[in-house]
């Protein structure tokens, strides 16, 4: 250590003359502001940009130098000798003379950005998110990479022994496990995670070089040639042993499954057949996710290429439930491969079909799943999903937009999309004959402002239209029909209308004393049923989860969120309620796509199978068996 | 620790690629005497010197000094150890006063006042940067530094290489009157054999990578002389042939007025006997300097160099 420190002082004299440089260079960032044209600027903004753009350009300029010559130009010269004819050891000769012009390269850094620091203090060193930490590390590890990056170049140069193929090929190779990396954890979108594995690259790239250049100058001493060998052998070992690590802490901070999730989050479920598309974190995973295809009513899973959770191209289901289809993994904006699995097999597998679809595509499968509807640039493409055979390509006409088309059997698509009539929003229905490949414009509903979301029922035979006139708080609901477009009727304009399975519209609206309205009513409007739920604070009417029966969500304890949510099973017909469950956190209201077709601002209808799944307080997917009564843990859960 | 030696090289081998530069070199310098290793260029003195101070390392065999191997334990073995490059690298920016501050702090016995006094008396600036400094200058600045802390060991290389006549001279008899009296071991490398050969009391001679000679000067200046004889043309060529080989003839250089023989083992016997085997008159005998020596030694190109 003694040696090493006086080595470092000797060095540290040796180049002194880079601190007047660094103070010249402070005084003219300091006189900067009074410059002509630059008066005109903020003075404390350019002596913050001046100095910290300075700050890292020297620091770098100069680790690059330096690191380009301390040891190469010793060796190439037959300098080195001086200290390997000391009692120090090699090892002091390295850290020596390396701590020595780092400590020089951050003192020029500090020196430089000085106006900076009087001016706007420690704040130069916060990044726009607000982390004090990384500029600083900037500051610190970026001239020392430089620095060690730029040593063993030259001695790779200088020496030109034959190792230096092998620091090509550990280049390349680097290079190769750095993208291998790098982008799973890229692709998956997790932040986090891509920081903490770059992290470690650098930290990998840092120790190998610094290994490496010890090694080098230690066991070579004098030898440029035998510094070069040793060097390469340190280096590239090091390397492969930091590479190893970080790839298999790579591939398990990836690669967990549904039993390994604490937070499960649904993303979607199928209409039925109890199939969910869920992803979830687990402990220890940083903030990456995996998405799973899971069913809720067996122990199995699937697994699905990892996407942006602001992604809205999640696993499609047919009506059901007896197939799910969804991109593969790729970089976004490029099509990808279109994966689909028979999920009524007992052990269903996860199969690559040959068509590719883009991001922008809209993607639908039949009821019974044997047919898939693709959407994409204003052409629907109907293939056979089994032969992956096209059957038809129609062409929609122009105008259309918020698309969405819905299979009401195999052979035809049912059709609902914005158009404008007027100046006003209008949606058009229609019907595509498969077969004949004809686009059958079946009825419009005009005179439309603002629409909100429409709801069509399981029979595709009525719509609810939800829109609201400029400056109105309140939006309408209407009752159309839902093949020809015509006026039904105005329904209750307070509550949130919803279709039951068996087409009848229920809306629940709060009543006196924080007592929830519920009105069953079929689509005529007459026969209403009217029950009100007691007072419950925070009382909702959530899915359909047994036929006529739904789910009323209340918080266990008003005044504490965090004791979850109580469930009752709520029959519409009796009014009959069950308790059926706490300890949940959310409930299907929370579920961002609850069927197999919904688009923008589309539902299709009441799912059973959406109504019985939960995430509980422990955050982990349970489903309310309606047989036994019970709640069913199915995946993840903080133990 | 007390050794005998205070440098041993056994087996010591260096090769650079298929060139054998050190070939199975074995040596022992005894403590307290000056050893010159002298050989021609590339004869492999210096990775020789390199294997000693333990900045380079063996391909085979394995050096020691002062009982520490200088490969593995060369932190050590430098505490007792001056050294003289051959080229001097004190880094050219510092000063002496400067490189005496770092010496200070890694050296264990080192003494300023010796290093001082040294640079005084021969007139080195203190202040000036090394890089500036004469070649002398550097060269009296680089002993000034190996004999600062009185080591046990002072291993030169090429020491007097750029040092005018007196300097020459100064670091001959400094070597000869003071370190060999205060019991320092001098392993020098040298092209000077007319200085080396007033002070050195051991020789060893490398060619070609391998080592010819290793044995007290004196010994050596005992067995090498010139034989020097009038043309004899009743004496045949072959009986002066046969009676040279009981000397050991190097080589011969037939004359107009006399012929003459070099002779590598010469003694009264052997002379004896090639006077009965070759009657020839014989003019003189003359004692050999170290560099004829040298050059009768090294002057062909070594053979089966690998």
């Amino acid at each position: 250590m003694k040696a090493t420190m006086a080595i470092m002082a000797r060095e540290v004299m040796a180049r002194r003359e880079l601190l007047p440089l660094a103070v010249a260079v402070a005084v003219m960032i300091s006189l900067l502001p009074f410059l002509p044209h630059i008066e005109t600027y903020e003075a404390t903004d350019v002596r913050t940009v001046a100095s910290s753009v300075s700050a890292l350009a020297l620091g770098s300029i100069f680790a690059l130098l330096l690191g380009a010559t301390v040891f190469g130009s010793d060796l190439s010269e037959g300098r080195l000798g001086f200290f390997f004819a000391r009692p120090v050891s090699g090892f002091s000769v390295w850290w020596g003379r390396v701590l020595a012009v780092m400590a020089l390269v951050w003192m020029v850094e500090i020196i430089v950005l000085t106006p900076a620091l009087y001016h706007e203090g420690i704040h130069v060193f916060t990044s726009s998110d607000g982390a004090d930490w990384l500029p600083i590390l900037t500051y610190v590890i970026a001239p020392l990479l430089l620095f060690l990056l730029a040593h063993a170049v030259s001695i790779v140069v200088r020496a030109g022994t034959p190792w230096m193929f092998l620091d090509l090929g550990g280049a390349i190779v680097v290079a190769v496990f750095v993208w291998l990396n790098l982008r799973p954890v890229f692709e998956i979108g997790a932040p986090i995670a891509m920081g903490v594995v770059a992290g470690a690259l650098v930290a990998a790239l840092l120790i190998s070089l610094s290994v490496g250049g010890a090694s080098g100058v230690a066991v070579g001493r004098v030898d440029l040639r035998r510094v070069h060998s040793a060097q390469s052998l340190a280096l590239w070992s090091t390397m492969a042993i930091c590479l190893a690590a970080i790839t298999v802490y790579g591939g398990w901070l990836r690669n967990f499954g549904p039993r390994e999730f604490n937070d499960v989050e649904v993303m979607t479920v199928a209409p039925d057949g109890g199939w969910v598309e869920a992803v979830g974190r687990a402990k220890g995973r940083l903030d990456i996710r995996r998405r799973y295809l899971i069913s809720a009513t067996g122990n199995r899973w699937l697994p699905l290429p990892a996407q942006s959770m602001r992604s809205q191209n999640g696993a499609r289901f047919s009506s059901d439930g007896s197939a799910a289809m969804w991109r593969g993994g790729g970089p976004a904006n490029e099509p990808r491969t279109l994966w689909w699995a028979d999920l009524g097999r007992p052990d269903p597998m996860a199969r690559p079909t040959s068509l590719l679809v883009s991001d922008q595509a809209a993607l639908t499968l039949s009821v019974d799943g044997t047919r898939l509807a693709i959407l994409e640039e204003g052409t629907v493409s109907i293939y056979e999903l089994g032969e992956e055979r096209l059957v038809k390509a129609i062409r929609l006409p122009e105008g259309l937009h918020r698309v969405a088309v819905v299979f009401s059997d195999p052979d035809t698509l049912r059709l609902f999309a914005r158009i404008d009539v007027d100046d006003a929003e209008s949606v058009l229905i229609a019907e595509i004959d498969v077969a004949a490949g004809k686009l059958v414009r079946t009825g419009v509903i005009p005179g439309l402002e603002e629409i909100s979301w429409f709801a069509v029922d399981a029979g595709l035979e009525h719509m609810i239209v939800s829109s609201r006139t400029a400056g109105d708080l309140v939006s309408t609901k209407t009752l159309f029909d839902a093949v020809e477009g015509s006026f039904i009727r105005y329904l209750d304009a307070k509550g949130f209308p919803r279709f039951l399975r068996d087409g009848r519209i229920l809306t629940a609206s709060e009543g006196d004393n924080g007592s929830i309205e519920i009105v069953v009513e079929p689509d005529t409007g007459e026969d209403r049923v009217v029950h009100t739920f007691g007072a419950a604070f925070g009382s909702r009417v959530d899915g359909e989860a047994v036929p006529n029966g739904v789910i009323v969500s209340h918080l266990v304890d008003p005044t504490d969120r965090t004791k979850g949510i109580r469930l009752t099973l709520f029959d519409v017909d009796t009014g009959e309620t069950r308790n059926i469950g706490s300890h949940v956190r959310s409930t299907a209201r929370w579920f961002p796509w609850q069927s197999g077709v919904s688009m923008g601002f589309f539902w299709y209808c009441n799912q059973p199978a959406v109504g019985r799944l939960f995430i509980d307080q422990s955050g982990a997917l349970v489903r309310w068996d309606p047989e036994s009564g019970e709640m069913v843990h199915v995946v993840g859960g903080r133990k | 620790m007390e050794v005998e030696a205070a440098v041993k090289l056994d087996g010591l081998t260096v090769r650079y690629g298929k060139l054998t530069a050190v070939d199975n070199l074995t040596l022992e310098v005894p403590k307290g005497g000056v050893f010159a290793l002298l050989g021609r260029n590339g004869s492999g003195k210096s990775s020789t010197v390199r294997c000693l101070l333990g900045q380079q390392r063996p391909t085979a065999g394995r050096s020691t000094i002062l009982g520490f191997d200088s490969w593995k334990k060369r932190r050590r073995a430098m505490e007792r150890v001056g050294v003289v490059p051959e080229n001097p690298d004190v880094p050219p920016a510092t000063t002496a006063n400067r490189v005496e501050k770092f010496m200070a702090r890694v050296t264990p016995f080192w003494r300023s006042a010796n290093y001082f006094d040294r640079l005084d008396s021969l007139e080195v600036p203190r202040k000036e940067r090394f890089g500036r400094l004469s070649k002398g200058q550097q060269r009296q600045l680089a002993l000034a530094l190996a004999l600062a802390s009185s080591p046990r060991l002072l291993v030169l290389d090429d020491p007097t290489l750029g040092l005018d006549a007196v300097a020459r001279r100064k670091l001959n008899e400094e070597i000869v009157g003071e370190l060999a009296d205060r019991g320092t071991t001098v392993f020098l490398t040298t092209h000077d054999l007319a200085g080396v050969e007033a002070i050195a009391d051991h020789v060893g001679v490398l060619h070609g990578g391998s080592l010819l000679v290793d044995e007290p000067l004196e010994a050596l200046k005992a067995r090498y002389c010139r034989l020097v004889w009038a043309p004899a043309e009743d004496v045949p060529q072959e009986r002066i042939e046969a009676g040279l080989q009981h000397l050991g003839v190097v080589g011969t250089d037939a004359g107009a007025g006399a012929t003459e023989a070099v002779v590598e083992n010469f003694s009264e016997l052997g002379f004896d006997r090639f006077r009965q085997e070759a009657p020839v008159e014989v003019m003189r005998v003359d004692p050999l300097s170290l560099e004829e020596i040298f050059i009768a030694l090294c002057g062909a190109e070594p053979e089966g160099r690998k």
